[in-house]
């Protein structure tokens, strides 16, 4: 009896301990599952995306109040910091992951990601071409219509690889107040701005007429685009030469880094962005420009002293044409996702563009890229018409991988032209064998 | 009882392989986590340096990143700055941060209280700090009031190349002599009393009880704290990236700037952990060095 007793123990330990093996293992091999699998063994009624803070935030949004409802599917948005979300970007495509459907990029980024992204077309039906700015449109096309191509993408069918999401450019912000005390009109040109600035940091005690970011790399190179593109044409040629150390070029430069500077603070080469809107701001910078994410400070009665004062205008023109710099968030679909999720991840994109789902987007707070929503909400913010104009006017950064090198390279040269280290045509002179070097030596 | 006897030798066993092997038992989380954190990462970082990344994936290159860099002006300019950061926030910072721990070693009233409030920018993220001294470098800030009466007016603090490194270094200098301090001050405090009276008995005055006494009983400590500091200034970032981002005119382009932009703004992975690695190579010469010409065994 004992030992039958012992047996039956023995036994029905070894059963609760298969079945404790058994269990775990299936927990086990679940759990693992759900790790490897991924977004792959989601069902195609939910579409994921990756997003920056910031706008992402608003995309969010409108996906869930308005997006997911007309489609149909669930939206799972990851959040993340602008330089987080390049890499983890790189990182995802290099590895053909499908953690993400849909992705959002800054549109210099387009470059090094677009051959992981789907041709839109194949995924939206019907997408309302007519009413997105075109500007918006070339620059989430890939090559991109009338810029120099890299060599990698030469021969390749234009095809638009990302929607705008955020139809971001350039606006050019001037203090009214101190325009009118000099008897200045609003600006038009590089010129006026000039100008206007000569006498308010002449006559104005505590004011100056502009700022721009001086601060060495890509801040000052941003800042300058503006004026390069706009008195010098564009910085590269087709067949990638650097353009801007002819004469027109060091003209441009010179009136940058000695003209505006004139005009600017003492100390501007070390600025950044946030000292030049609190000089907009407090009314000891007149003018500069800005991106529209900038407006909600400078129209902030509680944080800005001028707020009242405040106008914006598009960018102005100089001598060749107007050139604001052109900034915009692009959404693409991951190419390695399926063609079911692709498709999801287009009607997604459809319903985002779409005219219902743009005019609420404004309402959060949005910056639109159809004409049709800014006809209809011209009101709704008092930058809406100069980004209107700036952005028919707009111009992409070179479209290039090698971009982050090359701004760095062109801020160096300009921050040493605007602390005086060199002039504005050793600046070129300089910026263009840097620049040139970059390129030959990825075989450009 | 054959089988008992078996047991029992099995268990006695047991215990001296375990008493004999129980040092390597217990070091072993230390041991995976030093594997985890510092063996590992280095390895993964001698990995990537041979490395060329671009936008269609990775290639190996073996040791071309090294070759490219070394040959590479901007390297030995950006390594050169950092030199001269190092040498002017690390000499600052030893002299000062030993001479206050003199003066708090003497009898001095409220000394908690300055230690404690010495504490404070040690504990403050570096990144906030460049932000605090931006506002004080801004025109007719802080920094401009305190020179006032010896300039002709603001001190272009952040936009002179001739000044820029030195504006850097003045945050560093105030952040991280509190350390110094610290360390040296402990080590004083540890310098026994009867020494000190004995030497005075022997008619050793200030000076000669200072370098014959207290200074070979602080000597590691000053070698350590000289190390940390040098190994730290070469790692400048955060203040070099919010107050002046290499620039102006490259003036305050430090290793680690460059080693930012090629990882982070460029994607090239590889070169920036060549740079990571050669920067290692020159932290650890130094650090030999130091050990070596002050005779100190850590």
């Amino acid at each position: 009896m004992p030992k039958k007793q012992t047996r039956m123990n023995t036994n029905s330990q070894q059963r609760s301990r298969r079945a404790f093996i058994t269990g775990a293992g299936a927990a086990g091999v679940t759990a693992l599952a759900g790790c490897v699998g991924g977004s792959s063994s989601s069902n195609e009624t939910t579409v994921t995306l990756a997003v920056s803070s910031g706008d992402g935030e608003l995309i969010d949004r409108l996906l869930k109040q308005y997006v997911e409802s007309e489609v149909g599917v669930t939206t799972e948005t990851t959040i993340l910091p602008n330089a987080n979300l390049f890499e983890k970007l790189t990182t995802m495509f290099q590895s053909e992951n499908t953690t993400y459907d849909i992705v959002a990029m800054d549109d210099p980024w387009m470059p090094q990601l677009a051959q992981h992204l789907a041709p839109i077309h194949d995924h939206v039906d019907d997408l309302p071409t007519d009413q997105i700015i075109d500007q918006t449109l070339n620059i989430g096309t890939w090559p991109t219509p009338g810029e120099a191509v890299p060599p990698n993408a030469q021969g390749k069918e234009p095809q638009l690889k990302g929607l705008c999401a955020v139809g971001n450019s350039h606006i050019f912000v001037v203090n009214e107040r101190l325009y009118s005390e000099v008897g200045a009109d609003l600006p038009d040109t590089w010129s006026d701005v000039y100008d206007a600035g000569q006498k308010i940091s002449e006559q104005i005690e505590g004011s100056e007429g502009y700022a721009m970011r001086g601060k060495s790399g890509n801040p000052i190179t941003s800042s300058y685009f503006s004026v390069g593109m706009s008195m010098a044409g564009n910085m590269f040629t087709e067949g990638w030469d650097y353009d801007w150390a002819d004469q027109a070029g060091i003209d441009a430069a010179s009136f940058f880094v000695d003209d505006l500077k004139s005009i600017s603070p003492d100390g501007v080469a070390s600025f950044d962005n946030s000292q030049v809107l609190s000089g907009l701001a407090d009314g000891s910078i007149a003018a500069a420009p800005q991106w529209p994410s900038g407006t909600s400070l400078l129209l902030n009665e509680d944080k800005a002293t001028e707020y009242e004062n405040i106008t914006f205008v598009p960018v102005p023109e100089g001598t060749e044409r107007a050139a604001p710099v052109q900034g915009n968030w692009l959404l693409g679909i991951n190419n390695y996702i399926s063609s079911s999720k692709k498709n999801a991840a287009g009607d997604v994109l459809q319903s985002f563009v779409s005219q219902e789902a743009q005019e609420q987007y404004v309402d959060l707070g949005g910056v639109p890229f159809r004409h049709d929503t800014f006809e209809n909400n011209m009101d709704k913010q008092p930058w809406f018409e100069a980004l209107y104009g700036s952005l028919q006017n707009a111009k992409p950064r070179p479209r290039t991988p090698l971009w982050s090198e090359i701004e760095t390279a062109q801020g160096q040269s300009l921050n040493a032209a605007l602390v005086d280290e060199m002039s504005a045509e050793e600046a070129m002179a300089e910026a263009k064998s840097s620049i040139n070097a970059i390129l030959d030596e990825n075989d450009y | 009882m054959a089988h008992r006897i078996e047991s029992a030798d099995g268990r006695e066993a047991a215990i001296l392989w375990l008493e004999d092997h129980l040092r390597w038992i217990l070091t072993l989380p230390a041991l995976g986590l030093l594997a985890a954190f510092f063996v590992y990462p280095i390895g993964r970082a001698l990995m990537l340096s041979m490395y060329e990344f671009s936008t269609s994936g990775k290639q190996f290159v073996g040791v071309a990143n090294y070759a490219e860099i070394l040959t590479a002006g901007a390297f030995w300019h950006s390594l050169w700055v950092t030199g001269k950061f190092m040498l002017f926030a690390v000499s600052f910072e030893v002299v000062l941060g030993i001479g206050i721990a003199f003066v708090l070693n003497g009898h001095v009233r409220f000394r908690g209280l300055v230690q404690t409030i010495g504490i404070v920018p040690l504990v403050i993220s570096p990144t906030v700090v460049a932000l605090l001294w931006q506002l004080m470098y801004q025109n007719g800030g802080v920094m401009d009031f305190i020179v006032g009466p010896l300039t002709n007016g603001p001190v272009p603090w952040l936009s002179d190349p001739s000044i820029a490194l030195y504006s850097l270094v003045l945050p560093d200098v105030w952040q991280m002599t509190p350390l110094v301090t610290l360390i040296v001050l402990a080590g004083l405090q540890s310098v026994p009393d009867h020494v000190e009276e004995a030497a005075m008995i022997d008619g050793a005055g200030r000076i000669r009880r200072l370098i014959d006494v207290t200074l070979p009983y602080i000597k590691e400590l000053i070698v350590l704290v000289l190390i940390l500091r040098v190994v730290g200034t070469m790692r400048v970032f955060a203040k070099v990236f919010v107050l002046t981002r290499g620039g102006p005119a490259k003036s305050t382009e430090v290793v680690s700037m460059a080693m930012y932009r090629e990882a982070f703004a460029y994607g090239n992975y590889g070169r920036a952990s060549t740079m990571a690695l050669l920067l290692l190579v020159i932290a650890l010469g130094i650090t030999y060095a130091f050990a070596r010409l002050s005779e100190v065994e850590f």
